[in-house]
C-alpha cells in the first residue's frame, strides 16, 4: 500500500514537471511565432472563433486538457459515457447504414428510385414526403396544385404506400420515414401495409421522424403545440407496446441547423426537445428504461469538420449523463445517443454545383468520424433540384469510397485523444449544459418553445451568417471567393403529369373504397382524438379502410385547431 | 407606391405549404434593417391569404420566395389573381428558380424581378427600394 502511494506520488511529480516543461516549450514557440511574424510579415489570419462562436487558439496541447480523466471523459465504445461510440465494435462490426433520402413524383417513381439505390449498394430505405403530405393535404386538394410530389413522395392513402413499397422486402429492410411533422397518418398506413402482407408488427424495423417540435423552432406547424406533442407520443407509446424494433420518435436537429442554427444551438435544442417527449411518455406511466432505448436522433453534418465531430461526441456524452443522472436510467441501452446524419443541404451552392461533391465528402467524413449510425449524403445538385440517378449514385459512392478505401472506419473514434477535438468536445458539452440551465430556469423546453426563444435565436444566427457571407468573413468558394455564375446542369424536375397521376389515384380511391367503412373508421378516429386517447389503433383501422391523410388531418384541425403562424 | 421619405411597406410570403423560409426571413431582416416595414406572412400560406393581405395592408412591394419548384404553377396563379384584383404592387421573386423559368415568370406573368441563389442582400434591398418609390 505504502509503496503504491509513493509510486503515485512520483508519477504525479513527473506529470507536473512535464506540464512545466511543456509550458516552457510553449512559451518558446510563442516567441518563435512573434519572430516569424516580424521577419516574414505573415500574419495570423485565421478566424478567432469556431462557427458556433467558441473562441479558438491556434494550437492545442496537453496544457489545454489538464486534469483530463480518460475514463471519466471517454472510456471505451459501448461503455459509459459512450463518447467514443455507442456500440462496442462500431464500424468494425457493422458499418453505418447507407440510407439515401429519396422520394419524388409518383409512387412508382419513388419505388423505382428505391430499387435503383438498392441495386447500387444502399442498405436502408429513407423515404421523403412532399409538403402537402407533411401538412396534411391530399394530392387532389386544389390548393396543392404544383406542390404534389415535388420535395418527396405524395402519400394520400394506403394505396400510395402500396405503390411506393411494391416488391420491396419491408419485413427485412429497415425503413426510415421522414415525416417532418407528425408521423401519424403515414405510419398508420405503413403498419396497415405490413398487416396486409402478414408481416408481424414486432418484426418491422425502422424509424418515423415524428418530431413536431422543430417546426415550432423554425418553419410553421400545422397544429398547436400541445396536441402535436400528444400525437407524437401516441405513436411512440404504440411502438413501445407493439413494435420494439421501431424508433417511434426521431428527434430532429437537422432542420434546425438547415434553418440557420449553429452547431451548439442544433445540439442543445435537439437534446432539449428529446426531453419533452421523454417527459410526456413518463407522465403516461412508462419506465425510463423502456422509453429511452426507443428514442433516436437526426443530425446535420456541416462545414467545420472538427466542430461537427466534437458536436457528435459531446452529444453522446451529454445524453448518457442526463439519462443516468436526471432520469435515473439503469440499462446501458437507455443511455446511448443513436443518430442518423444527413449532410448539410444549406451548405451546398447553386454556383459550380460540382464543388458540392467535395463539400458533401467532408460533411460525410465528419459524420463517420463522429460515429453516426446511419447516413445520407446530399447530391451535388441539391441546391438546384431533386437528385438525378447520376447524382444520387455519386452520393452513394462517396460513402462507399470513404467506407472501403479511406480506412476511416478501421479504428474506432480515430480523433479521440486529439488535444483540439477533446478540448472542443468539452467546450460544446459545457455550452449544452449552459443551455439546459437556461431552459430549466425558464420552466422546461415546452415553456422555452412557447416563449419562442429558440426561434428568435436561430433567426438571429441565420441572419448573422448571411451577413458574414455577404461581407466575405465567412468564405464560400464560388460565392464570395472565386465567384462564378450558375451553370446549367441536368436537373430532375417533377412534371404536372406526375402530379396528375397522384391526383387521379386518390380520386379513384375515394370512388372505389367502401365508403361506409371509411366513414365509420374516421368517426372512430375522431372520437379517439376528442377524448385525447391514444389515436394510433384507430388511425391504423382508418388507414386500412383507405381513409386519406387529408381526411385524418382535417379531423386533427377540427379537434385541435390550426397551428400558430410564427415568424 | 410610397412617397419619397415615407416608409416602404413590403409583404413577404411563400405560396403553398413549402416550409423552406430561411432565405425569406433573411430578406425580411435585411429590409427592416434598411428601414422598410415588413409584413411577414412566411411559410405555409395559400394564395387567397396573400391576396387578402396585399389588399388590406396596401403594400408597396410583394416578395415571394420559392424553393420546392412550385413556382411554375403557384406564382403564375397568384399573379393572375393580383392582376384581377388590380393590385399594382410589383412582385419580386427569389429562391431556387431555374433561369429559364425565371425568364418566363418575368416575360409572361409580369413578375418584376427574380433573384437567383447567390444574389447579394445589398442588390435585393436596393431593388425593393427602387420598386417601393417608383
Amino acid at each position: 500500500m505504502k509503496a503504491r502511494r509513493s509510486r503515485v506520488r512520483r508519477a504525479g511529480k513527473v506529470r507536473r514537471s512535464e506540464a512545466g516543461k511543456t509550458r516552457r516549450v510553449e512559451n518558446e514557440w510563442k516567441r518563435t511565432c512573434e519572430g516569424w511574424v516580424a521577419e516574414t510579415r505573415i500574419r495570423d489570419r485565421a478566424p478567432q472563433t469556431s462557427p458556433s462562436g467558441i473562441p479558438l487558439k491556434s494550437i492545442y496541447s496537453p496544457l489545454d486538457l489538464e486534469g483530463f480523466n480518460y475514463l471519466e471523459k471517454l472510456g471505451f465504445p459501448g461503455l459509459y459515457p459512450f463518447t467514443r461510440g455507442v456500440y462496442p465494435t462500431m464500424y468494425r462490426g457493422r458499418p453505418w447504414t447507407i440510407r439515401l433520402l429519396s422520394g419524388f413524383g409518383t409512387g412508382e417513381d419513388a419505388n423505382e428510385r428505391f430499387k435503383f439505390l438498392f441495386k447500387e449498394g444502399e442498405t436502408g430505405l429513407n423515404l421523403a414526403l412532399d409538403s402537402p403530405t407533411i401538412y396534411g393535404y391530399d394530392a387532389d386538394d386544389p390548393r396543392m396544385r404544383g406542390e404534389v410530389g415535388q420535395g418527396g413522395a405524395s402519400i394520400s392513402s394506403l394505396e400510395a404506400i402500396e405503390r411506393i413499397f411494391a416488391d420491396l422486402p419491408i419485413g427485412r429492410l429497415s425503413t426510415s420515414i421522414v415525416t417532418h411533422f407528425l408521423g401519424m397518418p403515414t405510419f398508420a398506413m405503413y403498419v396497415a401495409l405490413a398487416d396486409k402482407l402478414s408481416i408481424p408488427r414486432g418484426e418491422l424495423r425502422g424509424t418515423t421522424q415524428n418530431d413536431p417540435l422543430w417546426l415550432f423552432h423554425v418553419g410553421n406547424p400545422p397544429l398547436p403545440l400541445k396536441p402535436s406533442i400528444k400525437l407524437a407520443v401516441d405513436l411512440q407509446e404504440f411502438c413501445l407496446e407493439q413494435m420494439p424494433k421501431w424508433y417511434g420518435i426521431n428527434v430532429s436537429g437537422y432542420h434546425i441547423r438547415e434553418a440557420g442554427a449553429n452547431a451548439v444551438q442544433e445540439a442543445a435544442f435537439t437534446l432539449a426537445d428529446a426531453t419533452v417527449f421523454i417527459d410526456e411518455t413518463l407522465r403516461r406511466g412508462w419506465d425510463i428504461d423502456k422509453v429511452a432505448p426507443q428514442v433516436s436522433f437526426f443530425m446535420n453534418a456541416h462545414n467545420d469538420l472538427f466542430e461537427e465531430v466534437a458536436k457528435f461526441r459531446a452529444m453522446r456524452r451529454f445524453w448518457a449523463k442526463i439519462l443516468k443522472e436526471k432520469y435515473n436510467a439503469k440499462k446501458p441501452r437507455s443511455l446511448i445517443f443513436k443518430f442518423h446524419t444527413q449532410t448539410a443541404g444549406s451548405a451546398l451552392t447553386a454556383q459550380e454545383p460540382m464543388n458540392n461533391i467535395v463539400r458533401a465528402t467532408v460533411h460525410t467524413l465528419s459524420a463517420i468520424l463522429g460515429g453516426t449510425q446511419s447516413l445520407h449524403t446530399d447530391s451535388y445538385d441539391e441546391a438546384l433540384g431533386l437528385p438525378t440517378e447520376k447524382s444520387s449514385r455519386l452520393a452513394l459512392r462517396t460513402q462507399h469510397i470513404l467506407l472501403h478505401e479511406s480506412g476511416v472506419s478501421h479504428v474506432i473514434d480515430p480523433l479521440g485523444g486529439s488535444y483540439y477535438v477533446e478540448w472542443l468536445t468539452d467546450k460544446i458539452e459545457e455550452e449544452i449544459w449552459r443551455y439546459f440551465d437556461r431552459i430549466d430556469a425558464a420552466g422546461g423546453m415546452l415553456a422555452y418553445t412557447e416563449a419562442g426563444i429558440p426561434r428568435k435565436e436561430i433567426n438571429k444566427t441565420s441572419y448573422k451568417t448571411q451577413l458574414e457571407i455577404e461581407n466575405g468573413r465567412l468564405p464560400i468558394v464560388g460565392i464570395n471567393l472565386f465567384r462564378s455564375k450558375i451553370e446549367n446542369i441536368e436537373i430532375c424536375r417533377v412534371k404536372l403529369e406526375q402530379e396528375n397521376k397522384e391526383i387521379e389515384a386518390v380520386r379513384r380511391i375515394r370512388q372505389i373504397r367502401d365508403q361506409r367503412k371509411a366513414d365509420e373508421t374516421l368517426q372512430e378516429f375522431k372520437r379517439a382524438c376528442e377524448k385525447w386517447e391514444n389515436v394510433t389503433p384507430t388511425a391504423i383501422k382508418a388507414a386500412k379502410a383507405y381513409v386519406t391523410n387529408g381526411e385524418m388531418y382535417q379531423v386533427f384541425r377540427e379537434v385541435y385547431g390550426e397551428g400558430p403562424h410564427l415568424e | 407606391m410610397a412617397q419619397r421619405g415615407k416608409r416602404i411597406r413590403v409583404l413577404l410570403s411563400k405560396v403553398g405549404v413549402d416550409v423552406h423560409d430561411r432565405g425569406l426571413k433573411v430578406i425580411a431582416a435585411a429590409l427592416r434593417d434598411a428601414g422598410m416595414e415588413v409584413i411577414y406572412l412566411g411559410a405555409s400560406r395559400f394564395q387567397n391569404e396573400i391576396v387578402k393581405a396585399a389588399e388590406e395592408e396596401d403594400v408597396d412591394v410583394i416578395g415571394i420566395s420559392s424553393m420546392e419548384g412550385m413556382h411554375h404553377v403557384k406564382i403564375p396563379d397568384l399573379m393572375k389573381e393580383l392582376n384581377e384584383k388590380n393590385i399594382e404592387a410589383p412582385v419580386v421573386c427569389g429562391g431556387i428558380i431555374p433561369l429559364d423559368e425565371a425568364k418566363a415568370l418575368k416575360e409572361q406573368c409580369g413578375v418584376s424581378e427574380v433573384f437567383p441563389p447567390g444574389s447579394s442582400l445589398k442588390e435585393i434591398v436596393e431593388y425593393f427600394k427602387r420598386c417601393g418609390y417608383e
